[in-house]
């Protein structure tokens, strides 16, 4: 690959990072806390593609050295960098959709490495709390804050053998380390949830029925739903636990 | 229509996601990488650096695993800067290696994760940090010893100090690192992808919850996911099944080797350096997981 390639091959680099970045897209693929740093590298790297172009145009032409035999047999793996240009740019792949994937996607686990007390719940007739946060709080909390308490829970239609589960993904940096957090839906509001398809996003009201015995690490809570509204699919598809 | 392809199918929409969580991911500690190498191709001389070193070689290997600390990040970002610390090889040859090795693993933010992964066994942290600066010291002493310079095909670009602006030989140095590693990151975070949904979990979750073949298992899942070293405590302290010195193992051979990690340094050092050197990073750090586990966690 000729140094001229090479730097547009940079510039596009840069240029699919910035615009998965303005778009939003990259919450797709990792965790938003990195937005600012992705923003700095997409220019960073556009800026160093700029100044070899802009260089090379100021001296007539590229570097001699780039031409001499030893650098130039190998650069052809750079051809290797529009295999993630045309991923960001033109196929974009969708968040991860566990019912589909599930096999890649392992459950999150709730052992009980030690019980400690978690802060209260927020005031209210039913708070909203995320779905990981519900399997926490059921096997670590040592208040026992979901006992006989409403809450409002948001994930999305996993259909399985037994009844509807409602899902939803965590991430802790992005999605090669995502896992997958459930509860049972059941109680009088389940049923509204049962002939949706998978992947519905649905908000639901209810309360956690306790876990029988010593929790471990297989244990699934339920949700004794009581309301069940559908809802659209958030803005950030994953939970992020920091 | 390559995008319908994508979208039909529930397999390659995974793959391709997990490609772009990794690449995506990597791109901003490549960046700080490629930024600190740029740096070091102005202002670090092999010279300044053999200077800078304590004189006895294995002294010299143990001060850059400390010194490994002070690079906050992940894995990605180390390769390039070891590749330009590393020079013509040399003195300061194996001192780049054990700083390649360390600094993603015990850098305080890699630590403090580690914490809040395991809230309740602090003793794993004590022991990655130990168990991963043995491995990078180890291996440190180890390429002294027997590392052979033919090995490294891959040479850097000369840099014409003398004759060009500070200013220039920085944008080049950055700009030549990331296009070479960032190509070989292409090619680990489709090995990656391809592995997570090839190779099915149960395999692992069945397997894993035996000692023994549990730390086999473990390693070989650290080389296969190719996690982010900031994140990778977190898979750890999921896989609840799994006793607690197996998933050290995972902690301190994940950094040290991985599939995107070998061809970043194939690409970065030559293909019979890699070839060599990852295999031997993955048994000498299974084995140092396995005797600092052993001393600092008692063999749960």
């Amino acid at each position: 690959m000729s140094r001229e390639t090479e730097n547009i091959v940079l510039l596009l680099v840069g240029i699919s990072i910035a615009v998965i970045t303005v778009s939003g897209a990259f919450t797709r693929y990792v965790k938003p806390g990195l937005l600012p740093w992705l923003a700095a590298s997409a220019l960073l790297l556009i800026a160093l593609a700029l100044v070899a172009i802009i260089g090379d145009i100021r001296r007539g032409g590229p570097r001699p050295s780039d031409h001499s035999e030893a650098h130039s047999h190998r650069t052809g793996i750079v051809w290797l960098l529009v295999v993630p240009i045309l991923v960001l740019l033109v196929v974009a792949p969708p968040a991860l959709r566990p019912s589909a994937a599930a096999p890649s996607v392992p459950a999150v686990s709730n052992v009980v490495l030690n019980r400690f007390p978690f802060a209260p719940l927020p005031p209210g007739s039913a708070p909203e709390v995320s779905l990981p946060e519900v399997l926490r709080r059921e096997v670590q909390d040592s208040t026992g804050s979901l006992t006989n308490r409403s809450i409002t829970v948001t994930g999305f239609v996993l259909n399985e053998a037994q009844g509807v589960d409602l899902g939803r993904i965590v991430i802790y940096c992005c999605a090669a380390d995502a896992q997958l957090a459930r509860l049972h839906l059941r109680g009088p509001a389940a049923p509204h949830a049962a002939g949706l398809p998978d992947n519905t996003w649905l908000r639901v009201e209810g309360q956690v029925k306790p876990l029988a015995g010593q929790p471990n690490y297989r244990m699934i809570p339920t949700l004794e739903a009581t309301k069940v509204t559908r809802i659209d699919a958030p803005a950030n598809p994953y939970d992020y636990p920091h | 229509m390559l995008r319908n392809a994508v979208f039909g199918s529930a397999a390659l929409s995974t793959a391709g996601t997990v490609f772009c969580g990794v690449f995506v991911q990597a791109v901003p500690f490549l960046a700080l990488g490629v930024v600190v190498s740029g740096l070091i191709a102005v202002f670090v001389s092999p010279e300044r650096l053999a200077r800078w070193l304590p004189r006895r070689p294995a002294v010299a290997v143990v001060a850059a695993g400390v010194g490994g600390a002070a690079l906050p990040g992940c894995e990605c970002g180390s390769v390039p800067v070891a590749r330009r610390l590393f020079g013509e090889g040399g003195a300061t040859g194996a001192a780049a290696l054990t700083f390649m090795l360390a600094a993603p693993a015990i850098n305080p933010v890699v630590l403090v994760a580690t914490a809040v992964a395991f809230p309740g066994a602090p003793r794993m942290v004590v022991a990655r940090m130990g168990a991963s600066l043995l491995t990078a010291v180890i291996m440190g002493w180890a390429w002294s010893r027997w590392g052979r310079p033919e090995w490294i095909t891959r040479q850097l670009p000369p840099s014409g100090v003398q004759t060009q602006s500070r200013w220039v030989v920085f944008a080049e140095a950055a700009r030549h690192d990331f296009l070479q590693a960032a190509s070989y990151l292409v090619v680990g975070a489709a090995a990656a992808a391809a592995l997570h949904v090839v190779v099915p979990r149960w395999v692992f979750e069945h397997l894993a919850a035996h000692l023994i073949l549990g730390v086999v298992v473990m390693a070989a899942l650290a080389v296969v996911l190719a996690l982010c070293s900031e994140a990778d405590a977190f898979v750890a302290a999921s896989m609840t099944m799994v006793p607690l010195l197996p998933r050290l193992v995972f902690l301190v051979v994940g950094p040290a080797v991985d599939v995107k990690l070998f061809a970043m340094q194939a690409g970065m050092f030559g293909r019979a350096f890699a070839a060599r050197f990852a295999p031997t990073t993955l048994l000498v750090a299974t084995a140092s997981a396995c005797a600092v586990g052993l001393v600092v966690l008692g063999g749960g």
